[in-house]
């Protein structure tokens, strides 16, 4: 009797010794020992799945049986030198004490307050494209021979001016994204487009300021419309485009 | 004689028991990928990780899928428009909340349908969920598709918007991983 309980004993064990060569998981985690250890239960993996079962059933995230999160960079590696010189580690804001150090709860409100400026942006965007389109209105007009719209093309193109500078300036000096890709993407070519209406919102007013109220200038006056029209046009591409 | 027999009976029902024992199988990763697709009046957004970790306990002799834990870095999913992709980062707040975790806890098998239950979480929020999908044995692989549906809402997720216009509440999401035994 006892020899049949030995033998069945033994068989078992040496059945679970051939299973476990197999299994790619070891039944109890290889671990060097270590002296100044405190004593720890060793437990196989089957025992561990159960715990983590009822961890589980208790609602709580088995964390245990995941990996662990990788470090996370704060920063993207290619940000922009404004972004560095602004946002860096060791950027103006910081160092002047305007922003706080870089810490994970000082991106977190970064980039809410990035957020709340893009959305601005955004606004800003749209009353601009609104100002602009009317002064361009107000200008062609005035082309046409109807010299009493001038104060308001004058007017138009003040707040042109005032919200284009302000819509940019939130874009510029927002605080970095967390992700940034070598990429060509709509956001790419929303930037890219921005190039040229900036360079647009530059020469166009000084175009307009060289104009003379003599029909002598009409050429010059053609040559501001030219350049009103293709800074309208561009802005709004850059606005269509990131809806893409 | 009694004692034999329960003795034996014992030895066979242990046996067996080992016989039949689990296998824990971690993901294919090259083979494997979850995508997210977002829906917004102007357009569908669709960013994809090939970077999820998935791990299944699986009874290779039953064909039978155990138990399902998974876990992915919500920074690896790739929508192929960095702006974009930061954007969704900055709603599910991925600095304080990294990674979307899931355990199972009911499997259900009919034929080569898969349905999986558990708990999700994410953004620092736990929901049940369920997963419908297929699951396809090979001889020492197993292919499992499948999809699932959340609401941004009750993850405590503010939607994103686009020109002022948020993005609808559903998160489709869809996946699919490859394991080797």
């Amino acid at each position: 009797m006892k020899y049949i309980a030995m033998v069945a004993v033994l068989t078992v064990l040496s059945i679970q010794t051939m299973l476990g060569q197999d299994d790619p998981l070891p039944l109890v985690p290889e671990a060097a020992p270590q002296s100044n250890q405190m004593f720890m239960p060793q437990l196989d993996v089957r025992t561990q799945l159960v715990l983590d079962q009822i961890s589980r059933d208790q609602f709580l995230a088995p964390s245990d049986s995941f990996p662990r999160p990788t470090a996370r960079k704060l920063l993207p590696n290619n940000i922009s030198w404004m972004e560095k010189g602004l946002w860096g580690e060791d950027g103006f804001l910081r160092t002047s004490g305007i922003a706080a150090p870089l810490t994970p709860e000082s991106r977190t409100s970064e980039l809410s307050l990035r957020r709340g400026m893009l959305v601005a942006h955004q606004i800003g965007g749209f009353v601009t494209l609104g100002l602009m389109a009317s002064a361009a209105y107000a200008g062609q007009k005035i082309i046409d021979g109807n010299s009493g719209y001038r104060p308001y093309h004058q007017a138009f193109v003040a707040g042109t001016i005032a919200t284009y500078s302000i819509t940019g300036l939130l874009s510029i000096l927002s605080p970095p994204p967390v992700i940034r890709r070598d990429e060509f993407s709509t956001t790419t070519l929303h930037k890219t487009l921005a190039w040229v209406h900036a360079a647009g919102m530059i020469i166009t007013p000084i175009l307009g300021s060289m104009i003379g109220r003599r029909s002598s200038s009409t050429q010059k006056e053609h040559i501001h419309q030219l350049s009103g029209y293709i800074t309208l046009t561009t802005f709004a591409a850059s606005m269509i485009t990131v809806t893409f | 004689m009694t004692r034999m027999n329960l003795l034996v009976a014992w030895f066979l029902i242990a046996a067996a028991g080992l016989l039949a024992q689990t296998k824990s199988v971690d993901v294919l990763k090259e083979e494997s990928s979850i995508t997210y697709r977002m829906s917004h009046p102007l357009h569908h957004i669709e960013a994809t990780s090939k970077d999820g970790w998935f791990r299944v306990e699986i009874d290779p002799a039953k064909k039978e899928i155990k138990s399902v834990t998974a876990q992915v870095d919500v920074m690896t999913f790739d929508g192929g428009n960095s702006n974009r992709d930061s954007h969704a980062m900055e709603v599910i707040e991925s600095i304080k909340y990294p990674d979307v975790t899931f355990a199972s806890t009911a499997v259900k098998q009919r034929a080569d349908s898969i349905e999986i239950s558990g708990k999700l979480t994410f953004h620092g929020v736990i929901q049940e969920v369920l997963m419908r999908g297929v699951a396809k044995w090979e001889d020492h692989k197993l292919n499992v598709d499948g999809a699932f549906e959340l609401s941004l809402t009750a993850f405590k997720i503010e939607r994103p918007a686009l020109l002022m216009v948020p993005v609808e509440d559903g998160l489709k999401f869809s996946l699919k991983a490859a394991f080797a035994f």
